[in-house]
């Protein structure tokens, strides 16, 4: 009897003692292995993104850069073809960069051709699937540029996109960039037009015509007043005959950025 | 004798000297930056960076820009081989601060990368011949072939200068940049010359 107690003691002593090491080994991952772990996602993820590109690449670098403009950090991976960038987070591919790009060709592609091309491509690269062909324009003899954008209502999110230059006659995405900043506030619209109008003359004291108008999804600058609001707002653009642009609030009114053509 | 070897040692001295100056003296580039764009200051300090990295000497004009300082560089008979401005313009001129024009009659030399950074200063080619970018080996010219907002431009220029430039080719490094600022459309960028030059100064 004394020899079952026995042993059972020891191996519950045992089974402790693993337990005890199971769990300081998992406190003890070092800073290296967690850097070896992410490099190897990195990489996995970068080569899946590459294979669809019909490139077998070696990474040669991989490092951590900021975007100041966004203040954002990223990942930027470089291949001996190609300039790739990484979500921090989910460690996705957000922007994929061709370092050099072929123009000798023979023949022009037709927007068809193009269309069909790039629908392909956005495919076999998983980009997301509610995003919608809103643009596509030949920008010289041979590169196109598409963008697709995620619809709220009546409007479209340009920073929910992505936007790409390819060159179907050679099968190349030449740059892809994946823009994700969903639009939280989607309420409906309060400000007209009209309204908008009224607010741009009486406040701004503009006298220009205004020539165009457009509801669109904007972030707020420092244009007319300093601004560190950084959120994404439902706004009418007005455009006037100065080629000034004043964006207008379309849920509150406020007047919260504008811009201006380089002409 | 002492003064024969005094002498020759000056000569041969003044020649390293000379041959040295000459050998090593680095490719110039300038900038320009009218006020007259909130973004100017942005835009010339991104213009300096990205050309220091390709390895020019970089000068810098901001503000009140004038007519007579852009020709003067555009005229220049050194070892200026870069330019970069940052106005308002339109097909095939752009400004100064005041709005006198620049077109393509005043412009003289052989440049190696020429960036007019106004609306539609690349719908033709004409800016681009002008400058004898067209037709060359590691030449080349940028511009917009369609109307661009400061914002947008402001943007386009972080990412050009700062990201691209030294990592890819001319062309590359510009439509990489121009896919880095959202909407559709909102980057016309245009590229003339020599579609495999990396913009490293000679």
């Amino acid at each position: 009897m004394k020899k079952y107690v026995l042993i059972t003691v020891i191996l519950c002593l045992i089974a402790l003692f693993s337990a005890i090491n199971i769990a300081s080994a998992n406190l003890t991952v070092t800073d290296a292995q967690t850097a070896q772990a992410v490099n190897s996602l990195i990489t996995y993820k970068s080569s899946e993104f590459l294979s669809v590109l019909d490139s077998t690449d070696e990474i040669k670098s991989i490092s951590v850069e900021n975007d100041e403009l966004n203040n954002t950090d990223f990942y930027k991976v470089e291949t001996n073809n190609y300039l790739l960038k990484l979500d921090t987070d989910d460690k996705n591919v957000t922007g994929i960069y061709a370092k050099a790009s072929d123009t000798n060709f023979t023949k022009e592609s037709t927007e068809s051709e193009a269309r069909e091309f790039i629908n392909t491509k956005y495919e076999q690269l998983n980009l997301p699937e509610d995003y919608d062909l809103v643009y596509l324009e030949k920008i010289d003899e041979y590169t196109w540029e598409a963008d697709f954008q995620k619809k709220y209502g009546d409007v479209y999110n340009m920073y929910e996109a992505v936007k790409v230059f390819f060159t179907p006659e050679n099968n190349e995405i030449i740059a892809l960039t994946v823009f994700n900043e969903p639009y939280e506030n989607n309420e409906e619209t309060k400000v007209t037009t009209k309204e908008a109008k009224e607010i741009v003359s009486n406040e701004l004291n503009i006298d220009s015509k205004i020539i165009s108008e457009e509801l669109t999804i904007i972030k707020p600058n420092n244009y007319f007043e300093n601004s560190n609001d950084k959120d994404l707002h439902k706004a009418w653009v007005l455009t006037t005959e100065d080629n000034e642009s004043i964006y207008v609030d379309a849920i509150n009114g406020d007047v919260i950025g504008g811009d201006c053509i380089n002409e | 004798m002492s003064k024969k070897i005094v002498s020759i040692f000056l000569v041969i001295l003044l020649f390293i000297t000379i041959f040295s100056t000459t050998a090593n003296a680095a490719a110039s580039a300038k900038v320009f930056a009218s006020s007259k764009s909130a973004y100017y200051n942005d835009c010339a300090v991104y213009a300096k960076y990205g050309l220091e990295d390709l390895g020019y000497s970089v000068s810098t004009v901001t503000g009140g820009i004038t007519k007579s300082s852009m020709l003067d560089w555009i005229g220049n008979t050194g070892n200026g081989y870069a330019f970069y401005v940052h106005t308002f313009g339109g097909d095939g001129y752009f400004n100064d601060y005041s709005g006198k024009s620049i077109d393509a009659d005043d412009i003289s030399g052989n440049w190696d990368l020429v960036y007019i950074d106004s609306s539609y200063s690349a719908k033709t080619n004409e800016l681009a011949r002008a400058f004898h970018t067209v037709g060359y080996s590691d030449r080349c010219f940028l511009g917009w072939y369609n109307p661009v907002t400061t914002a947008n431009s402001n943007s386009f220029n972080y990412y050009f200068w700062t990201e691209y430039v030294t990592h890819a080719t001319i062309r590359s490094a510009a439509l990489a940049a121009a896919s880095r600022v959202p909407g559709d459309g909102t980057t016309p960028i245009r590229f003339y010359g020599d579609t495999s030059y990396d913009g490293s100064a000679r």
